[in-house]
């Protein structure tokens, strides 16, 4: 059976596992990493990179390097203007109110970004796996609201994946976690990434998972810890020289580099020096940046991000009607929380060790892996209870949201309500979908709108109709009303909201296949070309040195054969490259006969009749020139 | 490693750096010799495209001397292990000229 594989799709970093003879493994990347930064770059020549190879030349192109896609998902336009100052990247509006990142002139949906991410996910684990993957479990915050799961899920097709399920990333790390043990516990996971901050209270028992609360913020993370950092190190040169390098693209990417690199190494160390040199110039000459950070001093610079973060802890225990006290575990995920000062306030917060066994990178695609395996019947006996994190419901009189499902309502689940008209003899009714936590329908989140018409007059308060929301195990929201009189029905699923259209998604889907294409394509191309150049170079060399060993016929025949090579090397047409080399292979065979010829002529010539066999002879032979023997060795593997 | 020893003695005892450095350099080369027969190969950088597969930009530049999108400098050498990227060249890219 295809295996299912999980991925984190993270801000950052992206990490992809797959349950292995009953064990999850993350498989590492092309380059042997086992995550994989979450960056595509569009090159000058029109090649996309993905991951660490995007990262290490975004210096170079950082209009075209597109980092934190995440933070983009599923969002708004007007939603997203803070974020959007962050990125050296270029935002625009969608004409339907999305946002759209602008490259070398084409747009792009963040979905189809992401899709870039997680094809490459998805070939990394084929090349580990030796076989198509089809299926995928994919993590999301906590907080992702519908239309960014949704925006997950899109970006999912658009890669070529069959998206089995979406699961919070705190469920996936505990499961993770819980998977070996069994007794009743209650887990709170601190979850601080590189972009978001997640905080959730877990109840597992008898292999049962069940999400008690989630809190947290979704801007808050390693991300900003950098900015502190950078800001300091902008307004520091700035105190020195009066030189603002934010406005630099440039030396903001090397702020922006130097900046993570301290703060890891903070982590371990208490003192680190910062050399950034040639950082910008004046009319004076060039200046340098050289600033020694202490450990003590950056906990200042984020203290209050910090602080930030105990706020959502404490909501979630109220959430889930616990004290400290009551927590038996807490696990520590993402980057950021390897950072001493982040252990030791969420020892303070829960009065306990935090638990670092698991690798904090890497534990939320591992839980993913888990699910999938338990999706496909691999694990058993695990079932997996999710949580709604937001209320939904509808619009009422006066503009008051009222809820039919409340937050943190294990899904999947089913409620229906009955609504009935404001004024007399109305005919229509609009139903207007809502999410949050607000008391006024303005404030919270619109989901969707509809209408049920054709409902007789009748007096208000007289007509019945029932309105139902339902959640699938994806969290996907499905809403009807339905005139309990007439027996006329409305629905929606809400889905749309990605803001991409079915269509949108199957052609992004076809370019996306169209490119792993391409790829491929002109790799073949690259490496026929490297197989020419080989050949051209061994072939000149073996001519200047051994040349006179064959007639200038000959000589003349193979120097045509190279230049024929040279000629259409640069061309991207790999048939004729692959034709030439072959051509040219098969007259530079003349040079090694030649010389075999002659060095066999003699030695044989030089040994005299002794009446040795030939075999002893051939062992001479290389005795003797071996560096000959070994020149057309080469050529004859080609 | 012996030559390590002996070369550490031998700072500990002599102040004779110029024969120090030699004796430093000739473990350096005899080191390098192994690695490179056991295929680690240095990466051009200096004069060369800028290729993400092989180096990690680290800064850009303007120069007179290199065209846009070439290697002008390297501030760490890269090695590759046969075929086998290890370690990548960090470099400074020339933005071309002013």
């Amino acid at each position: 059976m295809a295996k299912v594989i999980g991925i984190d799709l993270g801000t950052t970093n992206s990490c992809v596992a797959v349950m292995e003879g009953g064990e999850p493994k993350v498989i590492p990347n092309a380059e042997g990493m086992r995550t994989t930064p979450s960056v595509v770059a569009f090159t000058k020549t029109g090649e996309r990179l993905v991951g660490q190879i995007a990262k290490r030349q975004a210096i170079t192109n950082p209009e075209n390097t597109v980092f934190s896609i995440k933070r983009f998902m599923g969002r708004k336009h007007n939603e997203v203007l803070a974020e959007e100052k962050l990125v050296p990247y270029k935002i625009v509006e969608a004409t339907n109110g999305d946002v759209r990142v602008l490259i070398q002139g084409k747009e792009y949906s963040p979905p189809e970004i992401s899709a870039m991410i997680l094809q490459y996910m998805k070939k990394t684990a084929e090349d580990y796996l030796g076989e198509p993957v089809i299926q995928a479990v994919i993590t999301v915050p906590a907080y992702f609201n519908d239309s960014q799961r949704q925006a997950t899920k899109d970006a999912g097709r658009i890669a070529g994946l069959d998206v089995i399920r979406i699961i919070n990333e705190p469920t996936s790390s505990s499961l993770a976690y819980g998977l070996e043990k069994k007794k009743d516990e209650k887990i709170a996971v601190f979850d601080l990434g590189g972009g978001t901050f997640d905080i959730s209270i877990l109840e597992i028992g008898e292999g049962v998972f069940e999400v008690r609360s989630t809190n947290g913020d979704t801007h808050l993370g390693g991300d900003d810890f950098d900015q502190k950092v950078i800001d300091w190190m902008a307004d520091e040169f700035q105190k020195n020289y009066g030189i603002d390098l934010r406005k630099d693209r440039m030396a903001l990417q090397r702020l922006k580099e130097a900046a993570e690199k301290a703060k890891c190494e903070l982590s371990t160390t208490m003192q680190t020096n910062i050399n950034l040199p040639f950082i910008t110039a004046d009319a004076s000459g060039p200046k340098h940046l050289d600033l020694s950070l202490t450990r003590a001093k950056l906990e200042q610079l984020v203290d209050d991000l910090l602080q930030r973060t105990i706020g959502p802890c404490k909501r979630a225990l109220e959430d889930a009607k616990l004290s400290p006290e009551d927590i038996d575990e807490v696990i520590l995920v993402g980057g950021q929380t390897r950072m001493p000062k982040v252990q030791e306030l969420v020892k303070d917060l829960f009065r306990k060790e935090p638990h670092k066994g698991v690798n904090p990178d890497e534990v939320v695609a591992v839980g993913a892996a888990i699910q999938a395996a338990v999706l496909t019947g691999e694990v058993k006996d695990v079932l997996l209870l999710d949580v709604t994190p937001l209320s939904l419901g509808i619009e009422t009189l006066g503009g008051v949201m009222t809820r039919l499902i409340e937050r943190n309502t294990t899904i999947p689940t089913r409620r229906s309500q009955i609504f009935s008209t404001a004024a007399d003899d109305q005919t229509a009714v609009s139903i207007h979908v809502l999410q949050g936590e607000r008391e006024m329908a303005i404030d919270n989140r619109t989901l969707g709108r509809f209408d049920l018409v054709g409902i007789p007059p009748a007096p208000r308060g007289i007509p019945q109709v029932e309105v139902t929301f339902d959640i699938d195990a994806n969290g996907i929201v499905h809403v009807s009303a339905k005139d309990l009189g007439t027996g006329k029905e409305q629905s929606i699923k809400i889905q749309a909201s990605s803001g991409l259209s079915e269509q949108e998604i199957k052609g992004m889907g076809k370019d996306a296949e169209s490119h792993a294409e391409e790829d491929r394509r002109k790799k073949g191309l690259v490496e026929s070309r490297n197989k020419a150049d080989q050949v051209v170079y061994t072939t000149e060399k073996t001519l200047k040195e051994y040349g006179d060993k064959v007639s200038p016929e000959e000589r003349k025949k193979i120097e045509q054969a190279v230049e024929k090579v040279k000629s259409v090397v640069r061309s991207d047409n790999k048939d004729e490259i692959d034709r030439a080399t072959e051509e040219l292979l098969t007259a530079s065979h003349k040079i090694a006969e030649e010389m075999y010829k002659k060095t066999t002529t003699q030695q044989s010539a030089g040994q005299g009749p002794g009446g040795q066999s030939e075999e002893s002879k051939g062992e001479d032979k290389s005795k003797k020139e071996g560096a000959v023997d070994a020149d057309y060795e080469v050529m004859d593997d080609k | 490693m012996d030559n390590f020893q002996r070369a550490l003695d031998s700072a500990k005892n002599s102040g004779d750096f110029d024969s120090f450095h030699k004796g430093v350099e000739l473990i350096y080369q005899h080191f390098k010799d192994i690695l490179g027969k056991e295929g680690l190969k240095e990466i051009k950088a200096i004069g060369e495209p800028f290729d993400p597969h092989l180096h990690e930009a680290v800064m850009q530049q303007e120069s007179d001397e290199f065209p846009d999108g070439i290697v002008m400098d390297e501030i760490s050498k890269g090695y590759m292990l046969n075929d086998k990227v290890i370690k990548h060249s960090k470099v400074i890219v020339s933005k071309g000229k002013k």
